[in-house]
């Protein structure tokens, strides 16, 4: 699992036995995952509410369309894992949601994996949010 | 990027991207990109998606060291055909020229080739599998 991924699950996970998480939230998955862990990582200097919108825009403009697809699905879900097991922690997160993607899009878990990350999509994301946070 | 195989060909990609130095520097990324493709409207695309995806700063900064390891691609390919050495050689020139750590620079510069990359296969070329092509570097390619 990439080190971004791995940062991702970990900062929504962390989150959960804190009072105020799990707020819904009317963007897209991939906004709503920016969201949570900018929230939860208020070192990052990200600000949620602009650099979010910034960097899921950027992924929309520059991924393709099957790419970016997959990516709201995976951030959808995993957020959604995150609010309603608040137990879960690390790996285990990030493999329910991989496997609970692979079963929504009827692939196996392999392939979701693999395109997820060497595909494109995991790997750019950070990138997107630090450009917009950053310009 | 590939790596031209004939001498006549290696030759000729070499002055097109020295030629390509004295062009703006909007253009290096296309015109290197067209040299090895072949094929304009992609590499036109793939630098747009580039451009708007790394912002100014971001692209100026992968143009500038792009320009200094098509240079330098070209005269390893000239001399040895040793394209590794002519890419770790870029950064190391280019942190030297911009004020920048290197150890900085080799985390940003394969992170924009990778986004580079993506845009290329986006806008429809074939691009070498990374991995393999890291391999073919080591172990030549097959005979």
């Amino acid at each position: 699992m990439s080190a971004r991924a791995t940062g991702m699950v970990l900062a929504v996970a962390v989150c959960m036995p804190l009072a105020g998480c799990g707020s819904s939230y009317a963007d897209d998955g991939v906004t709503q995952l920016c969201r949570e862990a900018a929230v939860r990582q208020p070192d990052s200097n990200m600000d949620p509410g602009k650099d979010c919108a910034c960097a899921s825009e950027k992924l929309q403009d520059f991924l393709t369309d099957d790419h970016y697809e997959l990516l709201e699905g995976y951030s959808t879900l995993l957020v959604d894992i995150a609010i309603k097991n608040p137990d879960l922690r690390g790996r285990e997160g990030y493999d329910r949601t991989l496997a609970a993607l692979a079963e929504q899009r009827g692939e196996s878990v392999s392939e979701v994996s693999n395109a997820l990350s060497a595909g494109g999509p995991l790997r750019f994301v950070r990138l997107a949010e630090q450009i917009c946070r950053d310009r | 990027m590939t790596i031209p195989k004939t001498p006549a060909r290696q030759i000729a990609a070499a002055l097109v991207l020295l030629t390509s130095l004295t062009a703006q520097a909007s253009d290096d990324l296309t015109i290197a990109c067209v040299s090895e493709l072949a094929d304009k409207p992609v590499c036109e695309c793939a630098t747009n998606k580039l451009d708007s995806f790394l912002g100014k700063e971001n692209f100026d900064k992968y143009q500038a060291f792009f320009a200094i390891f098509t240079v330098r691609h070209a005269q390893q390919i000239e001399r040895d055909g040793d394209s590794l050495s002519a890419w770790n050689g870029a950064m190391s020139r280019y942190a030297k020229q911009a004020g920048e750590e290197p150890f900085d620079v080799m985390g940003w510069v394969p992170e924009f080739e990778s986004v580079h990359r993506y845009a290329l296969t986006a806008c429809g070329a074939v691009v070498p599998d990374e991995g393999l092509e890291q391999s073919l570097l080591f172990f030549g390619e097959a005979r």
